[in-house]
C-alpha cells in the first residue's frame, strides 16, 4: 500500500529534518505494535497484565496521528476531491489552491488557539480569552497536579524535574496529563508553519494543488508505467 | 436550515479543492463558534480524544500496518498464481481468477485502491497476453478490487462499530456471506460472457501444482485466520487481533517470504539445490511448524511443553515414512494413486467423523453447516496440501536425479542454514529501512484516514450538539417513511457521498444520522452497516467521480470513459447485489446472529 505524495527536501538541514519527522511516525507505529502485542503475551504466557499498556498505546496513536498531521500536508497526501480542480485551466487551479491552502490556515490557526487553551492549564500556564480570536490571557488556577490513569515515570526519569516545574515539588504518582498533551500545541504549531510553507510552495508554482484524490497515486502511476511496457 | 448550511460549507470547502478533513473540521468549529458558545479547547480537546479515547479505532492503524507488510508484489504473485491454478482451466479463468485473488487479497488488506493496484498490474497484463482484450480485463479488477471493504477484516466496518457502538466482531462475520456473494455472482457472471463469447481458457495443472501453490500462498492467508479465528475464538480484541496480525505479517514477509529486509533476495533453497532438496525441505519444514504451532497452543492453553516436542516426533515419522514412499512412488507411476490413498486416510476419514459427529448431534442447520465447512478446512485441508506438496517434492527430485537421502540431507541443511540467518537477523531486521520503510507507508496512511475521521467525529459532535439526528428522524417518522423508502434514501445519499468522500470519514457522518431513524424503524443495525459497507463499494465505481475508476484507468492506461463503458455490466450485477443485501436481512444477519445471539440493539 502506498500514500501519496512525494518530497523531496531542497537542502541538507531539510533532509535532516524529514528524516527526523518520518522516523519518529515509523517508531511511534511501531511501538504502539509493540506494546499491544506485548501485552498479549504477557497475558496468556505469564497470566499478567501491563497495566499502563494499553493507554500509553493510545497516548501514542494520540501522538502519531498529531505529529502527522503537518507531516501530510508538507508531502501533500491529505486526500481530497480533484474533479472540479481538474478541469480548469493552470491560472484558476492556482487561484483555488492559494484559497484552499488559506482556509487550511485558519482551520491551522483556530486550532493552534484551541490547543494552546486545552494544554495551558495542564501546565499551570494561562490559555488566552476571546472566543476565536486571542484577546489576552486568562487567569486560571493551573491544573498541573493532574495526572494520567496509569502511565508512570519509565525508571522514574525526569520525575523530579517534573514535580519542581509543575507540581509545586510535590510527589507525582502517575505521569501528568501536561506530558501527552503537550503533542497538541506542538503540532498544531507545525501545521500553522506548513500550511504557509504551502501557500509559498504554490506561489512559487512549485505544486499546483494541496491534495491527492486517493491514497494510492504513487503506485497506479508506476502500475501504469509497468503495464504499458509489458502490453 | 443550519445543518444545509454546515453542510454546503462543507461541499463548499471540497470544491475549491480543500483537503477532506479540514472542509468538516473548519465547518464544524466556525458552525460552534457561530451558534454556541463552545470553546476552541474543545475542539482541540475532540481532536485528541478522537484517538486517545477510541479503542476501536485503534484497530486500524495496526490493520493498515498488517496490510502494508503483506502488500508486496511477492504476495499478491502468490495469490494470483494459487487463484489461477484453481480456477485457471475453466472458459473465462483467468479473469474468475482475478476475482478470485481479489477477494483473497481483499481478506489482506483493507483498501480498495490498493486491492486494484497489487492485483491488477499482474491480472490486467496477464489477460491481455492470453487473448483477452483490455477493456474486459479492466472492468474486471475494478469491480472485484471493491470488495476490499466487505470481505473482513475491513477498515471501514471497524469505523462503523466504532461510530454505532456495535461490536466489530459481528460486522466482520456479516460481511462474510454477502462479501461471499458479491464474489461469486462477479464470477458467474464472467463465466456465462465467457461461454457466449468464447474466450481463452487456461490448462488443468493438476492437483500437485494446486495444493504447491496453496502451500506457498497459505502463509499470507493464514492471516485471515490469526485475525478472525483469534476474535471469534474470544483470544483478542479485535485491536489485539489485528496488532498480532500485523506482528505475524512482519515476519512473515521478513523471515518466511523474504520479499524485504535484510534476507531480501536470500531463497530457503539455493537455486542450484531447489529441486533436490525440495521434497527434504517440505519433511523437515512441515515438522517444525507443527512444532511451532504446538508449542504456541500449549503456551497459551498453559499446558507442558513435552506434548509439542512428542507431536513433533509423531508428525516426523510420518512426514518421513510418506516422503520415503513418494520419492519411490513418483518415478514408479503411482504417486498419485499414493496421495489419494494417504489423503484419504489423513484427511477423509478424520472429516467424515467429525461430519457423522455433526450430523449424529441435534445442531440447528446452520451450525451443521459451518461445522462442516470447518470440518473441510480444519481436517481436509492440511492433510491434502501436506500430501500434494511432497508430491510435487518428489516430481522436483526425480527431474534432479537425487535420492531421498539426499534430498533429506539437503533440505535439512538449507533449512538449518535459513533459520540460522533468521534468527542472525531477527534484531537487525527490526532497524532494516525496509522495515521503516514499510512502518512510514502504513503510519501516513492511519494519518490520513485518522485525520478525517477525527474531523468527521467534531462533525458528529457538532450534529449532536445541535440535536439534529433526532429532529431528522421526528421529520421522517411523522412523514410516514417505511423501512423500505428509508433505505432507499440511505442508498442514494450513499452511493452520491460514496463518489466524493473517502468511505471511512463518510460513515462517521452518515451512520449517526441515519441510525436512530433505522432503530426506529426496526432495521437491524449490523444490516444497515453491510447496506451502507457495499453502496459505499458501489460509489467506487459508479461514474462520474467513482475513485475505483480513477485508480483502473491509471492502472491500466485507459481513458476513463472507457474504464466505465468497461465496468458498466459488472456494476449492473453489483447493483443486484446491493438491493439483495438490502431487502434480504439474514444474509447479513444470519452469521453473527447464529454465532453471538440476536442483537441487542434495537429498538
Amino acid at each position: 500500500m502506498s500514500a501519496g505524495g512525494s518530497y523531496t527536501p531542497k537542502n541538507r538541514l531539510g533532509a535532516i529534518v524529514h528524516n527526523i519527522e518520518e522516523t519518529i511516525i515509523a517508531v511511534l507505529l511501531g511501538l504502539m505494535t509493540l506494546v499491544t502485542f506485548a501485552n498479549v503475551v504477557v497475558r496468556y504466557g505469564l497470566e499478567g497484565s501491563i497495566i499502563w499498556g494499553l493507554e500509553a498505546v493510545l497516548v501514542l496513536f494520540a501522538w502519531l496521528v498529531l505529529f502527522g498531521i503537518p507531516y501530510g500536508f508538507k508531502i501533500v497526501s491529505h486526500l481530497g476531491v480533484d474533479a472540479i480542480l481538474n478541469l480548469l485551466k493552470p491560472g484558476p487551479r492556482k487561484f483555488m489552491g492559494i484559497l484552499a491552502a488559506l482556509a487550511c490556515l485558519v482551520y491551522a490557526l483556530l486550532l493552534m488557539k484551541g490547543a494552546w487553551d486545552y494544554w495551558a492549564p495542564f501546565a499551570n500556564l494561562y490559555p488566552t480569552s476571546g472566543q476565536w480570536f486571542p484577546t489576552g490571557f486568562e487567569q486560571v488556577r493551573g491544573q498541573g497536579w493532574y495526572e494520567t490513569e496509569q502511565l508512570r515515570f519509565p525508571w522514574g526519569f525526569g520525575q523530579t524535574f517534573m514535580e519542581n516545574m509543575f507540581n509545586e515539588g510535590e510527589e507525582y504518582e502517575k505521569l501528568p496529563r501536561v506530558l501527552p498533551y503537550a503533542m497538541l500545541p506542538f503540532a498544531m504549531a507545525l501545521l500553522v508553519y506548513r500550511v504557509i510553507q504551502l501557500i509559498v510552495r504554490i506561489i512559487r508554482g512549485e505544486i499546483d494543488t494541496i491534495i491527492v484524490s486517493h491514497e494510492a497515486e504513487d503506485a497506479v502511476e508506476e502500475a501504469g508505467k509497468d503495464l504499458a511496457k509489458e502490453t | 436550515m443550519e445543518v444545509a448550511i454546515l453542510f454546503g460549507m462543507v461541499i463548499g470547502f471540497l470544491a475549491i479543492g480543500v483537503p477532506i478533513a479540514v472542509a468538516l473540521g473548519l465547518s464544524s468549529t466556525i458552525f460552534l463558534l457561530v451558534l454556541s458558545d463552545s470553546s476552541l479547547a474543545s475542539v482541540a480537546q475532540s481532536l485528541y480524544q478522537a484517538m486517545a479515547g477510541h479503542y476501536t479505532l485503534l484497530a486500524i492503524p495496526f490493520f493498515i500496518l498488517a496490510s502494508s507488510f503483506m502488500s508486496t508484489g511477492g504476495v499478491a504473485r502468490r495469490i494470483i498464481e494459487f487463484a489461477i491454478a484453481i480456477i485457471g482451466h475453466v472458459r473465462g479463468g483467468l479473469a474468475i481468477a482475478g476475482v478470485l485473488a481479489c477477494m483473497l487479497f481483499a481478506a489482506l488488506s483493507g483498501s480498495s485502491p490498493a486491492t486494484v493496484v497489487a492485483v491488477g498490474s499482474i491480472v490486467i497484463a496477464g489477460m491481455v497476453k492470453s487473448g483477452y482484450t483490455k477493456d474486459f480485463a479492466a472492468g474486471v479488477i475494478c469491480n472485484a478490487g471493491t470488495l476490499g471493504i466487505l470481505i473482513p477484516p475491513s477498515i471501514v466496518m471497524v469505523v462503523y462499530a466504532s461510530a454505532t457502538d456495535v461490536s466489530v466482531g459481528r460486522m466482520f462475520l456479516a460481511g462474510v456471506i454477502p462479501g461471499l456473494l458479491a464474489g461469486f455472482m462477479l464470477m458467474v457472471t464472467i463465466y456465462v460472457i465467457a461461454r457466449v463469447k468464447n474466450l481463452p481458457k487456461g490448462e488443468w495443472l493438476g492437483f500437485e501444482q494446486v495444493f504447491s501453490t496453496i502451500l506457498d500462498a497459505s502463509w499470507g492467508l493464514f492471516l485471515m485466520v490469526v485475525i478472525l479465528g483469534g476474535i471469534y475464538g474470544g483470544v483478542f480484541t479485535p485491536t489485539e487481533a489485528a496488532a498480532i496480525a500485523s506482528i505475524y505479517a512482519f515476519i512473515v514477509s521478513i523471515f518466511i517470504y523474504r520479499d524485504m529486509g535484510p534476507l531480501k533476495g536470500r531463497g530457503w533453497l539455493p537455486d542450484a539445490e531447489a529441486d533436490v532438496g525440495l521434497l527434504g525441505l517440505r519433511v523437515w519444514g512441515f515438522t517444525l511448524v507443527t512444532f511451532i504451532l504446538y508449542a504456541i497452543g500449549c503456551f497459551v492453553t498453559g499446558q507442558p511443553m513435552w506434548i509439542a516436542f512428542a507431536a513433533a516426533g509423531v508428525f516426523f515419522v510420518v512426514a518421513f515414512v510418506l516422503g520415503l514412499l513418494m520419492a519411490i512412488a513418483v518415478p514408479g507411476g503411482w504417486g498419485m494413486k499414493l496421495a489419494m490413498v494417504a489423503v484419504g486416510i489423513f484427511g477423509f476419514i478424520p472429516m467424515f467423523y467429525a461430519v457423522i459427529q455433526v450430523f449424529s448431534s441435534d445442531t440447528s442447520a446452520l451450525f451443521a453447516i459451518i461445522q462442516i465447512v470447518g470440518a473441510v478446512f480444519i481436517l481436509l485441508l492440511p492433510p491434502a496440501v501436506f500430501t500434494f506438496s511432497l508430491v510435487r517434492g518428489a516430481q522436483r527430485l526425480q527431474i534432479s536425479g537425487g535420492s531421498y537421502r539426499e534430498s533429506l540431507m539437503v533440505g535439512g541443511k538449507n533449512l538449518v542454514r535459513a533459520n540460522v540467518e533468521n534468527v542472525i537477523f531477527a534484531i537487525p531486521s527490526f532497524f532494516h529501512r525496509d522495515t521503516k520503510a514499510t512502518l512510514l507507508e502504513a503510519g501516513k496512511l492511519t494519518i490520513m484516514l485518522m485525520f478525517i475521521i477525527a474531523n468527521a467525529l467534531i462533525l458528529k459532535h457538532v450534529l449532536t450538539e445541535e440535536q439534529i439526528p433526532q429532529h431528522i428522524t421526528e421529520i421522517m417518522l411523522a412523514a410516514g417513511l417505511g423501512p423500505i423508502t428509508f433505505l432507499i434514501i440511505v442508498n442514494i445519499i450513499l452511493l452520491i457521498g460514496g463518489q466524493f468522500m473517502e468511505p471511512s470519514g463518510l460513515i462517521v457522518i452518515v451512520a449517526p444520522l441515519v441510525f436512530p431513524i433505522a432503530i426506529q424503524l426496526g432495521i437491524d443495525p449490523i444490516h444497515l452497516g453491510i447496506i451502507m459497507v457495499v453502496n459505499m463499494e458501489i460509489g467506487m465505481i459508479t461514474p462520474p467521480v467513482g475513485l475505483n475508476l480513477f485508480v483502473t484507468s491509471g492502472v491500466a492506461n485507459m481513458s476513463m470513459m472507457r474504464v466505465v463503458r468497461a465496468a458498466l455490466p459488472f456494476l449492473a450485477v453489483l447493483f443486484v447485489f446491493l438491493i439483495m443485501v438490502t431487502y434480504i436481512p439474514w444474509l447479513s444477519t444470519m452469521l453473527p446472529t447464529a454465532y453471538m445471539g440476536p442483537e441487542i440493539i434495537t429498538n
